[in-house]
């Protein structure tokens, strides 16, 4: 049986449309749902991004960001995370450029493998203790590594 | 003089090219022990050049300036990491299991014997950041005997070519006779004159191209962990310059998904093609848009070799930047959509695509043409449906009349003329390398000079140990300003004045040498053809570095193509580890020499028909030979003096 011209045109116009935006979807759903570093439920969820240049950033830098001011003027304000006690606190660690590490000294958090750039690591804890801490970058990473630090606050419930 | 002898004079030089540098490995040398302090910095050593002789000693001790750095020296089991001012040295032992295991001893200082003669990279091993894997620098064990059989070989290869000029026959360098592909294979013809044909081939890249977009702006940016970097400038241009320009030509312009968005808006169609009987301006075919034809004065390919050159200018950005990779795919997607609403037919790709540009003088000495079969049976067609449109197939997009193609710069092998000719008259030939010879104008010879200096430049730049020639190229990233701008007067200049004018003062002095066969334009544009196969050759061995270095990337971004962290096919964490990178060297000498004899036979056969006078033809040769001669000699001294 021979497909008519109309048809296949119509068959193959869904086909490309389906491509443009099953991709993107495809993409978003995959690491949403189905990569199994997933992490526990109810838990409160941060991402940090170490950059060499600006420090800790919260959230995810992507390769658009390079390009907005907005990103690099956040770099002069240090990033705080805000949690109740009790809360579980997971934190996605990512690197925007070289090696990074990361350090939460009040919860005996020390990260011993890097972030590397383009993977991904986890620190998780229970907040179990009202007040302000620090945490920081220990791995020497250049540019303001000695200023890549970031607040985390624990308040009462 | 017989066959017997040719071959008897070519083995014996040989033999002679061999025997002299390898003697020169004998001269004997003093062993002696050398302190060398390598302090890394971004992105480079220093010393970025560490010459020793074969024997000795070398106890090197490692600092960084800024954040972690490797070494990892090709040829030598040596590996170093210095953080925070301490140095690492890996080691490896078994297990009882005979499992190898991995470790890392702290020490002040490493002393290594430099037992192998040769010139060995070495590499940083921690992403670093941008540029990082750029960062390299040398070590040199002489005596350098690989790289002086290289240069004596290089010009034996010379001598060889003009001695068979000298005793040339009438078959010299001919090559077998060419194929039609399609006769041979009726399946792969009744493939390629399916409607479906084009559109199915460039499916499969639009999926990859939109992810590389997607993931150039959304994925990380990290170059080395971004599918967009890795896959577009180490694997597609590898596989770009070493197998789809010799074998193919123009080949990528078949399954190119950049213009096929335009082409289907233009055409209202994806596979199927709209005929009207009457033809409008020539055409059986209405298009959307404008329709305008190109303008004549612009028929030419100088768009295209400035746009190259500013696209070069920032090459080293571009291809360490996912984002600037998203930014020239968008511009293309642009420009590719408002000129099919403005112009007819596919003048982005002939006049503007920076890529097009060599693949089209490249494409000349490929192996692969679509051709008509018998030339009288098109002069005898009056409707001429390749060119004007056929119920089987649209007109030639690329706005080509196959009739009388003899050339295959700007034929984008789209299969269209294929399908639209009701004679059946049109195949696709596997011919000789080196096929097409001759140039139409000085904007093609432009181009095949600025390839080849490009070649040279990229391989300073990007192969070499210099640190400030990195910096200055990656401006963005180290601000100096000035150093970019004398870094872009050298490429520009080099390539728009100082190459082109030193080629053609050696064309002029060709064609007074060979008594003035035809004024100088004529045989200036016969002789750059050596050229071409030269600036192929060259461009493999500048890009096959990156594979055998970096192919550990290209199995990690297949697991992970933004850079998010997956790991889909378990590949994702694939260490870091050369495939013989001491033998990279060589393998560049040994793709260079073949560039240096195609060369030269192809460009002699171009001339051959010029030149009458047997004598005289060789007269013509010697000083392009020359010419060509230094120019591999210049990229032979980088990669393995
Ligand atoms: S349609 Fe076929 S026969 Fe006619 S001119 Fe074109 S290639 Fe030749
Ligand atoms: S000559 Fe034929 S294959 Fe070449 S671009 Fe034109 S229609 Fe396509
Ligand atoms: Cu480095």
């Amino acid at each position: 049986m021979e497909i008519s011209e109309k048809k296949s045109e119509f068959i193959f116009l869904i086909l490309l449309i389906s491509i443009i935006v099953g991709l993107p979807l495809g993409i978003l759903a995959y690491d949403r749902y189905l990569w199994p570093h997933k992490t526990t439920l109810g838990a409160r969820e941060f991402t940090l991004t170490g950059s060499a240049q600006s420090g800790w950033l919260l959230g995810e830098v992507q390769a658009h960001d390079i390009l907005s001011f907005e990103k690099r003027q956040r770099s002069f304000q240090k990033p705080l995370i805000e949690v109740s006690k009790g809360d579980l606190v997971v934190i996605k660690l990512r690197s925007s450029d070289v090696a990074h590490g990361f350090s939460l000294k009040a919860f005996g958090i020390y990260l011993t493998d890097q972030i590397k750039p383009g993977k991904t690591a986890f620190v998780s804890f229970k907040a179990d203790k009202v007040g302000t801490f620090v945490f920081a970058c220990n791995v020497f990473c250049g540019g303001i590594h000695q200023n890549m630090k970031g607040t985390l606050v624990v308040k009462d419930r | 003089m017989s066959r017997k002898k040719t071959w008897l004079v070519i083995l014996l030089t040989f033999e002679l090219a061999v025997l002299v540098p390898l003697s020169l490995a004998f001269l004997p040398i003093t062993p002696r022990t050398h302190k060398i302090l390598l302090e890394a910095r971004k992105y480079g050593y220093s010393p970025a050049r560490i010459v020793v002789n074969k024997g000795d000693t070398i106890a090197l001790s490692m600092a960084s300036a800024d954040v972690p750095h490797g070494f990892f020296l090709d040829g030598y089991p040596l590996e170093l990491i210095n953080k925070q001012g301490v140095t690492f040295r890996k080691y490896t032992w078994q297990d009882h299991e005979g499992k190898p295991i991995v470790g890392w001893d702290r020490v002040s200082s490493t002393k290594f014997v430099a037992g192998r003669p040769g010139k060995f990279t070495y590499r940083c091993t921690q992403t670093c950041g941008n540029l990082h894997p750029f960062m390299t620098g040398e070590l040199i064990v002489r005596p350098n005997t690989s790289y002086h059989l290289l240069v004596s070989l290089s010009i034996w290869v010379v001598f060889c070519v003009l001695f068979l000029i000298r005793f040339d026959s009438p078959t010299r360098f001919s090559g077998f006779k060419r194929i039609n592909i399609l006769d041979r294979l009726p399946g792969l013809k009744r493939l390629v004159k399916h409607r479906n044909f084009q559109f199915l081939i460039i499916l499969p890249n639009v999926i990859v191209f939109y992810l590389f977009i997607l993931s150039s702006l959304w994925g990380s940016p990290v170059g080395n962990r971004n599918v967009a970097i890795i896959f577009v400038w180490i694997l597609w241009w590898f596989v770009l310059k070493a197998i789809i320009v010799p074998l193919g030509g123009r080949i990528w312009c078949m399954v190119c998904p950049l213009p096929a968005p335009a082409e289907w808006l233009s055409r209202k169609r994806l596979t199927t093609v709209k005929y009207f009987q009457k033809p409008f301006k020539r055409l059986h075919h209405r298009f959307t848009g404008l329709q305008k034809d190109w303008p004549k004065k612009m028929d030419n390919m100088w768009l295209q070799n400035v746009l190259f050159l500013v696209l070069i200018s920032f090459g080293m950005i571009l291809i360490t930047r996912p984002i600037a990779t998203a930014i020239i795919f968008l511009i293309i997607l642009g420009l590719t959509l408002v000129l099919a609403l403005i112009f007819r037919q596919r003048v982005f790709c002939l006049y503007l695509c920076p890529v097009g540009g060599f693949l089209g003088t490249y494409s000349m000495a490929s192996m692969t043409a679509v051709r008509v079969i018998d030339p009288d049976i098109c002069k005898k067609h009056r409707e001429k449906s390749c060119f004007a449109g056929g119920p089987g197939g649209w007109a030639c997009p690329w706005n080509q009349y196959i009739g009388k193609m003899s050339r295959n710069n700007y034929c984008g092998l789209c299969t269209e003329c294929i399908k639209s000719c009701p004679k059946d008259n049109v195949g696709v030939f596997f011919r000789p390398f080196g096929s097409d010879r001759t140039l139409r104008g000085y904007d093609e010879m432009f181009n095949v000079i600025i390839m080849l200096v490009v070649a040279i430049a990229f391989s300073i730049t990007m192969l070499g140990p210099w640190g400030f020639i990195k910096d200055a190229a990656n401006v963005t990233e180290s601000g100096q300003i000035i150093p970019f701008l004398i870094y872009l007067a050298s490429i520009w200049t080099l390539a728009l004045l100082i190459f082109p004018g030193l080629f053609a003062l050696t064309a002029k002095g060709a064609n007074r040498l060979a008594g003035r066969p035809a004024d100088d334009r004529t045989v200036t544009l016969k002789l750059v053809y050596t050229l071409i196969p030269v600036g192929i050759f060259a461009w493999i061995a500048f890009s096959l570095p990156a594979v055998m270095i970096n192919y550990n990337y290209i199995l990690s971004v297949i697991s992970d193509p933004l850079g998010l962290g997956w790991n889909l096919f378990g590949t994702a964490d694939y260490p870091f580890n050369p495939l013989y990178p001491e033998w990279i060297p060589l393998i560049q000498g040994g793709i260079l020499l073949a560039g240096l004899y195609f060369g030269l036979s192809r460009g002699y056969l171009g001339l051959k028909k010029l030149v009458k006078n047997p004598s005289m033809r060789i007269r013509a040769m010697i000083l392009p030979s020359l010419f060509a001669l230094v120019v591999v000699n210049i990229l032979l001294k980088l990669y393995m003096g």
